[in-house]
C-alpha cells in the first residue's frame, strides 16, 4: 500500500505515559511505536530491524534507548540509530510535533 | 569464558530476558529426565547413558531400576566396561573391586584391599529413578536437593487414568534446545507439506498462517508443571504460495470437504520444563503425542517419541498397540517426526556457535519461542555447568 505524505495524527499526549510507549496503526504505514521520554515524544517503526519483534510489545525503554528483549539489541529513539548488536540497521523515524494535546508525525 | 559456564559470559550478558536458557547448553539441573524405555531394561540388565553430561549406569534390580554414577571413585574407570554385581544390592568395580551399595552409594567393600579405612567412609553418587507409562525417568541434580514429584516435570495429562504409551527413541545430532523449539515452532508446518502422514490421516496442513499472540498461554503456577501452550486456532491460513509474479508455486494440503458437517479441529502443541512437547490430537484425534528431550552433551540429545492413548479395555490396548506398529511407527515416527529431527540436525550447524542465538533472525510468529525461553529461564531449578559433569 503506498504511503500518503503529510501530517498525521497518531495519538493523544495522554495516551502515552512518561517512560512508556505504545503501538499505533496508521493506514498506509507500517505499525509505529510512539515513545514518551519525560515531555518529549518520538516515533519510529515498531518492528526491530534485526528480527520481527514488536518494540512496543517486546521492548524496554530506558531513557532514549529502546532495547529489544528478543536479543537485547538497542536503538536510540531520537534518531533510530542502532546502539547495540545484533542490531545494525537504523529504525525508520518520523518527526513529531505536539499541538492541542495531540501527537502528530510528518510522513515525507 | 567464565570458568564454570558453557557459554561465554560476554554473550550471556547480552540476553537478559532468557539468560538462564542461553546458559543451559547442556540442560537444566535438578529436573527429571527420560533415560530409557522400561523394555530396554530387563531384570538384571545394565544400561549406560550420558545425561546432561553425566555418565550414569542403570540396572534393574528386583524389578526396581537403580542408577549410579558410572565412574569408580578410585581411578575413574567405568563400571559399564565390565559390569560386576556379586550381590543383588551392590555393584563392584571390575578393576580393584571397589564395591558400592545401590541403595545409598556407600563404599561397603574394596575386594582388592579389604582392610582399607576408606570402607564405609566414602560414597558414590546415586540418582533417584522412577518409571511411568513404560519410561524410566532419572533425576539429575544436587544430592541435597529436595526431589520434586515427576508430575512437575512432565506435561499435564501424561498421568491421565488408563493412558497407554508406545514409542521409540532417537539420538539427535543437535543441541537439546532445538527439540522443544522445533515443536513449538508455529510456522514449521511448511516443512511437513509433503509428509505421507497427511495422506494417511487425510489431515489438512496449510503452508503458513498468521500467528495470534492471544493464543499463547503461559502456565506457571507454583507446584505444577510449567510450560507454554499454543492454542492454535487458525485464523488466516495460506494454502498457496506466490513468489513475485508467479502464482501458486507451492501448495498446502487440503482435503475436499465431503459435505457432511465436520467439526473443525485444531492440534494444540505445548512445551514444558525441563524439555518436553505435548501435542494433543496428534497423529489422530484420539491420541496424544509426547516427546521428551534429554540432553546428552552440548551437541546431542536423545528424544523419546511417545504416542499415547487412553485405553479403557484390554481390547483397546491391543488395537492401539497394533495400530502403532502398523501405522503410526511408519507414518508418524519414521516419516513426519523424522522430518523434524532432520531439520533440528540441520540447524545445529548454525547453532554450534553460541553467537547464533543472538544472530538468528526471528519472525513475528516466533513470539511463542520467546515465551518458552523466558519461562524456562525463570522457572528452571538450575543450570547444568561444567563442574557438574564427569
Amino acid at each position: 500500500m503506498s504511503e500518503s505524505a503529510g501530517r498525521k495524527r497518531v495519538c493523544s499526549v495522554a495516551d502515552v505515559e512518561s517512560g512508556a510507549m505504545i503501538s499505533v496503526d496508521i493506514e498506509g504505514l507500517p505499525r509505529l511505536a510512539v515513545y514518551r521520554v519525560g515531555e518529549e515524544f518520538y516515533c519510529t517503526q515498531d518492528m526491530c530491524t534485526h528480527g520481527a519483534a514488536s518494540l512496543s510489545d517486546e521492548g524496554d525503554l530506558n531513557g532514549y534507548i529502546i532495547e529489544c528483549t528478543w536479543h537485547d539489541g538497542k536503538f536510540d529513539v531520537r534518531t533510530g540509530a542502532p546502539c547495540a548488536l545484533p542490531c545494525t540497521e537504523a529504525l525508520r523515524t518520523f518527526p513529531v510535533s505536539i499541538e492541542g494535546g495531540e501527537v502528530y508525525i510528518e510522513v515525507a | 569464558m567464565s570458568e564454570d559456564s558453557f557459554v561465554d559470559e560476554a554473550l550471556l550478558n547480552r540476553v537478559k530476558a532468557w539468560r538462564n536458557y542461553f546458559a543451559a547448553k547442556v540442560g537444566f539441573r535438578n529436573h527429571w529426565y527420560a533415560a530409557c524405555y522400561s523394555r530396554e531394561l530387563a531384570e538384571g540388565d545394565f544400561l549406560a547413558r550420558t545425561i546432561l553430561g553425566e555418565d550414569i549406569l542403570f540396572r534393574r534390580v528386583g524389578a526396581q531400576v537403580r542408577a549410579i554414577k558410572n565412574r569408580c571413585i578410585h581411578r575413574g574407570v567405568r563400571f559399564s566396561d565390565k559390569p560386576e554385581c556379586h550381590t543383588e544390592g551392590t555393584i563392584s568395580c571390575w578393576y580393584h573391586g571397589f564395591t558400592y551399595r545401590w541403595d545409598d552409594g556407600v563404599l561397603c567393600n574394596i575386594i582388592g584391599a579389604p582392610q582399607s579405612q576408606l570402607i564405609g567412609k566414602r560414597r558414590i553418587k546415586i540418582y533417584p529413578v522412577t518409571e511411568a507409562l513404560g519410561i524410566v525417568f532419572v533425576f539429575v541434580g544436587d544430592a541435597d536437593f529436595a526431589v520434586p514429584p515427576l508430575a512437575t516435570d512432565v506435561p499435564p495429562t501424561f498421568f491421565d487414568d488408563a493412558r497407554v504409551l508406545e514409542g521409540e527413541s532417537r539420538i539427535v545430532e543437535a543441541n537439546w534446545r532445538t527439540g522443544p523449539e522445533g515443536g513449538l515452532d508455529e510456522i514449521h508446518r511448511y516443512l511437513h507439506r509433503d509428509s505421507k502422514l497427511l495422506l494417511n490421516t487425510k489431515a489438512t496442513m496449510p503452508l503458513g498462517h498468521v500467528g495470534v499472540k492471544a493464543h499463547c498461554e503461559v502456565v506457571d503456577a507454583d507446584g505444577g508443571a510449567k510450560g507454554v501452550i499454543d492454542h492454535f486456532n487458525p485464523g488466516t491460513m495460506y494454502f498457496e504460495a506466490d513468489i513475485e509474479d508467479q502464482k501458486g508455486v507451492v501448495t498446502g494440503i487440503r482435503f475436499a470437504d465431503t459435505g457432511a458437517p465436520r467439526p473443525r479441529r485444531a492440534v494444540s502443541a505445548s512445551v514444558w520444563l525441563p524439555g518436553a512437547l505435548r501435542v494433543q490430537g496428534f497423529p489422530a484425534p484420539d491420541l496424544t503425542f509426547f516427546e521428551f528431550y534429554t540432553p546428552i552433551n552440548e551437541t546431542q540429545h536423545r528424544c523419546f517419541l511417545a504416542i499415547t492413548r487412553v485405553c479403557a479395555t484390554e481390547e483397546e490396548r491391543a488395537r492401539f498397540r497394533s495400530e502403532f506398529v502398523t501405522r503410526w511407527r511408519r507414518y508418524a515416527i519414521q516419516d513426519f517426526l523424522s522430518q523434524d529431527i532432520s531439520a533440528r540436525e540441520s540447524t545445529q550447524w548454525f547453532y554450534r556457535h553460541d553467537r547464533a542465538w543472538l544472530e538468528e533472525v526471528l519472525v513475528e510468529e516466533d513470539f511463542m519461542l520467546m515465551e518458552w525461553r523466558r519461562l524456562a529461564s525463570k522457572h528452571a531449578r538450575g543450570v547444568q555447568k561444567p563442574s557438574h559433569m564427569d
